[in-house]
C-alpha cells in the first residue's frame, strides 16, 4: 500500500473503507478512486478484511431484558419489605443497580458466546418468601389449609411440643 | 475543592450516623409480651437474651431465640395456647403463630412456652418493639376457649386437642390392656414411622415463574380421594394444575353427609413422585372461609403455586395426588377428626405425619421410658374426664 503512485494514504483508504469519512473528502477520494484501479483495489482488500474481523469477532448482542430481569429479582430478594425505601436508600439503590449493570455488561462481554440460557430450564426461580426467614433447612414442613408453612419441634428436657406457624403477609 | 471536601465529610458524617443507629437498634432486643383483655395469663418472666437482629438494607432480620413464662389465673386448667408473633405487621415473613398443646397448667401454675423463629421487620417500621407477642387464643380443658383469635387459633387448638385425646385413649388404652411390653411396642412402632416417613420440601412458588424442567408440560391433574365412613364431608372429586414439582393449590368438589352444616374444614394433601413415594403435602389451602351447607355438592379452591419436592434427593416431579378429610368443624364449634382405626384402614397412616400429641408422647417415651410415658397419660386423661 505505501507504495502506490498516488497520494492517496493508508489512513484515508482505511477510514473510506470503514465508512468514516466526511462527505466532502468521501466525495474527493470516490472521484479518485474511479480513476485509480490501485487505489480502488485497496479500498476493496481493507473492506474484505473489516467484513472478516466482523465475523470473527462478532459485536455481542446483550439481552438487556433478561439483564434487567436479573438485576430485579436481586433487588427484590434483597429488599423483603416494600415501602420502606427512603430518599438516600433509593439514590444507594440506583447507584448499586448502575453498578450492577455495568458489572453485568463486563462480564457479558467478553463472554457473549456463553451467555445463552440453559435450555434444560424455562425460567428462575422467584420464590414468594426471601430463604432468610421461614422455616430452617432440614425443618420438616407441612402446608396448611391457610397457606401457611408448620413446623412442629420437640423440646427435650422441657418434654414439650411446639407447633410454629409462618404466615405470608 | 474545599466545597467538595467539606460536601463529603458531612455525607460521610451522615451516613456514619444512619449505619451507627441501626447498629444500636439492632443490638438492642426488644420484645414485648402483651396480655389481651379476658387472657387469664400474666407474664412470669420472659427472656430472649439469645436473640440476633440483624440489618439487611431496608429490614431487620430477627431469630427470636427465647421463651416466655405464663402464670395462669383462670379457673380451668390451661390445655393449649397459641401465640401471635408480629415483627412487621403487613409485611412479607413478619407474621407468624406458636403454639403449644397438651399443657396441664391448673390455676396459679405456670409454664414455659419457647421460642425459635425467624421474622422479618423493616427498619422504617417506626418506634416500639420490633417483636410483639400476645396470646391469640388459650384453650381450656373443657375444650371453651378465649382470646382475639385473630389467627383462627381456637379453631387449630380445638383440632389438636382433639387429635391429642383420641391418641391419648389409644395408648392409655394400650398399657391398661398390655402393660409396658404393649405401650412400648407402639411407642417405638411410632417413632419407626417418624423416621421412616418421607419427607417434602414445600414453598411458596411466588407469583412469578419457577425453575422447572423445560420438557415438563402443564397438566391437569385429577387428585384420588379418600373417604372415610365417619367424615362429615364426602369428596367427589379434586384437580391441580402440575408442571413438573410445581402445582397450583387444587381444587375440590365435596358434599355434607347428612346436611348438616361445616363452619370450616381441612383437607389432607398428599402427592406420589416418579419413583412411587407417597408423601404428606400438609392441608391443601383453602381461600376464604372454608365453609358447607346443605347437601348440594360445592367447589373449594384455593390459592397459590407451591413448589412441592422430596427434601432428600428423590424423583423431583408430581406423578399423582390424593386427598382425604382432615378435621371438620361444626356450626356449633365441636371438632371432627378422623378416627385412628379409620387412618390405619385407609393406609394414609404410613404417609401422614402422625399428630403432635403423638410425637410429643413417642419423644418423651424415648427419652423417659414406659413408665413416665404412661404416668403422663393418666394425668391427661383423669382431667379430660373431668
Amino acid at each position: 500500500m505505501s507504495d502506490s503512485p498516488c497520494r492517496l494514504d493508508e489512513h484515508t483508504i482505511a477510514l473510506h473503507a470503514g465508512g468514516d469519512l466526511g462527505r466532502l473528502r468521501r466525495w474527493l477520494v470516490d472521484r479518485h478512486l474511479a480513476r485509480c484501479p490501485q487505489c480502488k483495489a485497496a479500498v476493496s482488500e481493507y473492506s474484505k478484511v473489516l467484513d472478516d474481523l466482523a465475523q470473527v469477532r462478532p459485536v455481542p448482542e446483550i439481552d438487556f431484558d433478561a439483564l434487567a430481569h436479573n438485576v430485579r429479582v436481586a433487588a427484590a430478594q434483597s429488599r423483603p419489605i416494600r415501602g420502606t425505601q427512603t430518599g438516600w436508600r433509593w439514590r444507594a439503590a440506583a447507584g448499586v443497580g448502575l453498578a450492577a449493570v455495568v458489572v453485568g455488561m463486563l462480564v457479558l462481554i467478553p463472554n457473549s458466546d456463553d451467555s445463552e440460557a440453559d435450555p434444560t430450564l424455562v425460567a428462575t426461580s422467584i420464590p414468594a418468601v426471601p430463604e432468610q426467614i421461614g422455616p430452617w433447612d432440614g425443618d420438616d414442613v407441612q402446608l396448611t389449609s391457610t397457606g401457611s408453612l408448620r413446623v412442629q419441634a420437640f423440646h427435650s428436657g422441657s418434654g414439650a411440643l411446639t407447633i410454629t406457624d409462618y404466615y405470608a403477609p | 475543592m474545599r466545597f467538595l471536601k467539606l460536601h463529603h465529610a458531612l455525607a460521610f458524617a451522615a451516613l456514619a450516623a444512619v449505619f451507627a443507629a441501626q447498629s444500636a437498634r439492632a443490638q438492642v432486643p426488644q420484645v414485648a409480651v402483651d396480655i389481651p383483655d379476658g387472657v387469664p395469663l400474666r407474664v412470669a418472666a420472659q427472656d430472649f437474651s439469645a436473640s440476633e437482629f440483624e440489618v439487611r438494607g431496608g429490614a431487620i432480620v430477627i431469630h427470636l431465640a427465647g421463651s416466655v413464662h405464663f402464670r395462669h389465673h383462670g379457673a380451668e386448667p390451661v390445655r393449649a395456647v397459641a401465640l401471635r408473633v408480629a415483627a412487621g405487621e403487613e409485611t412479607l415473613g413478619g407474621r407468624a403463630a406458636v403454639t403449644m398443646p397438651s399443657l396441664h397448667a391448673a390455676r396459679d401454675e405456670s409454664f414455659e412456652v419457647p421460642l425459635n423463629l425467624r421474622l422479618v421487620r423493616p427498619l422504617s417500621a417506626g418506634q416500639g418493639p420490633a417483636v410483639r407477642i400476645e396470646p391469640d387464643a388459650v384453650l381450656f380443658a373443657s375444650l371453651a376457649a378465649v382470646g382475639p383469635d385473630r389467627l383462627d387459633s381456637i379453631r387449630k387448638l380445638t383440632v389438636l386437642e382433639m387429635e391429642a385425646r383420641r391418641d391419648r385413649e389409644h395408648f392409655l388404652a394400650l398399657w391398661q390392656g398390655g402393660g409396658r411390653p404393649a405401650l412400648t411396642a407402639a411407642m417405638q412402632a411410632s417413632l419407626r414411622r417418624q423416621a421412616a416417613r418421607p419427607r417434602l420440601e414445600v414453598r411458596l412458588a411466588g407469583q412469578g415463574p419457577a425453575t422447572v424442567p423445560a420438557s415438563a408440560p402443564v397438566r391437569e391433574m385429577e387428585v384420588a380421594v379418600v373417604n372415610h365412613p365417619d367424615a362429615p364431608l364426602i369428596l367427589e372429586s379434586g384437580s391441580a394444575s402440575v408442571r413438573g414439582s410445581i402445582s397450583d393449590a387444587p381444587r375440590f368438589l365435596l358434599r355434607s353427609r347428612g346436611g348438616r352444616a361445616v363452619r370450616h374444614f381441612d383437607i389432607g394433601w398428599l402427592v406420589r413422585d416418579g419413583a412411587g413415594s407417597l408423601y404428606s403435602v400438609g392441608s391443601a389451602p383453602i381461600a376464604g372461609r372454608a365453609g358447607l351447607a346443605g347437601s348440594r355438592a360445592q367447589e373449594a379452591t384455593g390459592e397459590g403455586r407451591f413448589l412441592i419436592r422430596p427434601a432428600f434427593g428423590g424423583e423431583p416431579s408430581i406423578d399423582a395426588m390424593l386427598a382425604y378429610v382432615r378435621s371438620a368443624q361444626f356450626d356449633d364449634g365441636t371438632v371432627w377428626v378422623p378416627s385412628r382405626a379409620a387412618l390405619e384402614v385407609s393406609r394414609l397412616a404410613e404417609a401422614v405425619p402422625v399428630s403432635a400429641e403423638e410425637q410429643r408422647l413417642s419423644q418423651l417415651y424415648r427419652e423417659r421410658g414406659a413408665d413416665a410415658t404412661a404416668e403422663e397419660l393418666r394425668k391427661f386423661t383423669e382431667s379430660d374426664q373431668q
